[in-house]
C-alpha cells in the first residue's frame, strides 16, 4: 500500500465519503468538479464504488432467519426471563479472623505493648 | 389556522419514548413490534461481526434480554436504533474477544457452513439471500478475511457502514466517537481492502 501525502490522503478520504454521500454540500459540488476534469481521480471514485459493493455484498449473511420464528423466540425467552424467580441474594462471605484489619491491628499494639513492658522490665524502669 | 409541522427528528424520539413506556407497563404486543422492527438489522449486524448465524442469533437473543431489562434506562438522546445497536455491538464484539481467546480459533472451530448448521433450526421459508448469489464464494471468503484482519477499529465502522441505512453520524453514535473519526476509519479500512483485493485481482 502506497504512502499518501495528507493532500492525497485528504482527496482519497473525501472520495470514500463522496460514495457514502456523507460529503456536506459544497465540499460535494466541489468534488463532483475535480472529477470532470480528472480522470483519474474519477477512476480512484469507481474503484471505491466497487469496493463499496463488494464489501456490502460479500459481508451479508448467507441466509436470514425466519422473521416471525426468530422474532417469537425472542418473545419467549424475554418473558422466560422476566417470569424466572428472583435468585437470593448472595450470602456475604465473612473473612476468617486472622483477615480482618480491625484484629490485626489489634494484634500489632498488644505485639508492641508486650515488647514494650518486657524492655521497661529489662530496665528496671516497671 | 395552521399547524407547524413537528421535526421529523423530534416526532421520531417522541415515539419511541412512548413505545417505551408502554413496555415499561408490561405491553407485550409493543415489545413484540419493537423487536420485529429491529431484529433484521440487529441480527445482520451481529453477524457481520461474528461470521456465524448461530452465534448472531444468540447475541441477538442475550441483548434483546439485556435491552427488556434496561428499558428503564432509555433516555431518548439517541434513537432506540442507536440504542439497540450499541447493545448488539457491545454483545458481539464480547463474543468474538471470547472466541478468540479461546481454542476456537486456532482450530478453525468457529468457520462453521452456515448450510450446515443453520439450516435445521430454520424453516424452509428462510432463503438465500440475492447478495450471496452475486460474488463468487472464492471472492466473499477472500473479503470477509481481509476484513476480519483489521484492526477492531477499523472493521468496527467499516462493518456499520455496510448497512445504508446507517449515516456516518448514527455509527458515530453507536461507537461512541465522533464524527471525523468514524470517516478516517472508513476511509483507512477501504484503503487496505483496495490494496489488498487489488493486488489479488480481485476487484
Amino acid at each position: 500500500m502506497s504512502f499518501l501525502s495528507p493532500t492525497q490522503r485528504s482527496l482519497e478520504e473525501a472520495l470514500s465519503a463522496y460514495v457514502d454521500g456523507e460529503l456536506d454540500p459544497d465540499a460535494a459540488a466541489t468534488l463532483g468538479e475535480r472529477l470532470v476534469f480528472q480522470p483519474e481521480l474519477h477512476q480512484r471514485l469507481h474503484a471505491y464504488e466497487r469496493l463499496d459493493l463488494v464489501t456490502r455484498t460479500a459481508l451479508a449473511a448467507d441466509q436470514r432467519p425466519d422473521p416471525a420464528k426468530a422474532v417469537e423466540a425472542v418473545v419467549q425467552r424475554v418473558q422466560a426471563v422476566a417470569a424466572a424467580p428472583g435468585r437470593p441474594a448472595p450470602r456475604p462471605v465473612r473473612r476468617p479472623l486472622y483477615r480482618r484489619p480491625v484484629f490485626l491491628a489489634s494484634l500489632g499494639l498488644v505485639v508492641t505493648a508486650g515488647i514494650t513492658l518486657v524492655e521497661l522490665r529489662r530496665r528496671r524502669l516497671v | 389556522m395552521s399547524v407547524t409541522p413537528q421535526d421529523p427528528l423530534q416526532a421520531s424520539r417522541d415515539q419511541d419514548r412512548r413505545r417505551v413506556r408502554l413496555i415499561l407497563g408490561g405491553d407485550v404486543a409493543e415489545f413484540r413490534a419493537l423487536v420485529n422492527e429491529h431484529y433484521p438489522l440487529a441480527h445482520e449486524v451481529a453477524f457481520r461481526i461474528l461470521g456465524d448465524p448461530q452465534d448472531a442469533e444468540e447475541v441477538v437473543q442475550d441483548a434483546f434480554v439485556k435491552i427488556h431489562q434496561a428499558l428503564d434506562t432509555f433516555r431518548g438522546e439517541a434513537s432506540l436504533r442507536t440504542w439497540i445497536l450499541r447493545i448488539v455491538m457491545r454483545l458481539s464484539l464480547n463474543r468474538r474477544r471470547d472466541r478468540a481467546r479461546g481454542s476456537w480459533r486456532r482450530l478453525g472451530l468457529h468457520r462453521r457452513e452456515p448450510a450446515a448448521e443453520f439450516l435445521p433450526e430454520v424453516p424452509a421459508s428462510a432463503t438465500e439471500t440475492p447478495e450471496a448469489r452475486y460474488l463468487s464464494e472464492e471472492t466473499r471468503r477472500r473479503v470477509r478475511e481481509l476484513v476480519d484482519q483489521l484492526p477492531d477499529s477499523l472493521r468496527e465502522a467499516l462493518i456499520l457502514n455496510s448497512f445504508q441505512e446507517l449515516s456516518y453520524g448514527e455509527i458515530a453514535r453507536i461507537l461512541g466517537v465522533p464524527l471525523g473519526t468514524v470517516s478516517s476509519r472508513i476511509f483507512s479500512a477501504r484503503r487496505k481492502l483496495l490494496s489488498a483485493l487489488e493486488q489479488q485481482e480481485l476487484l
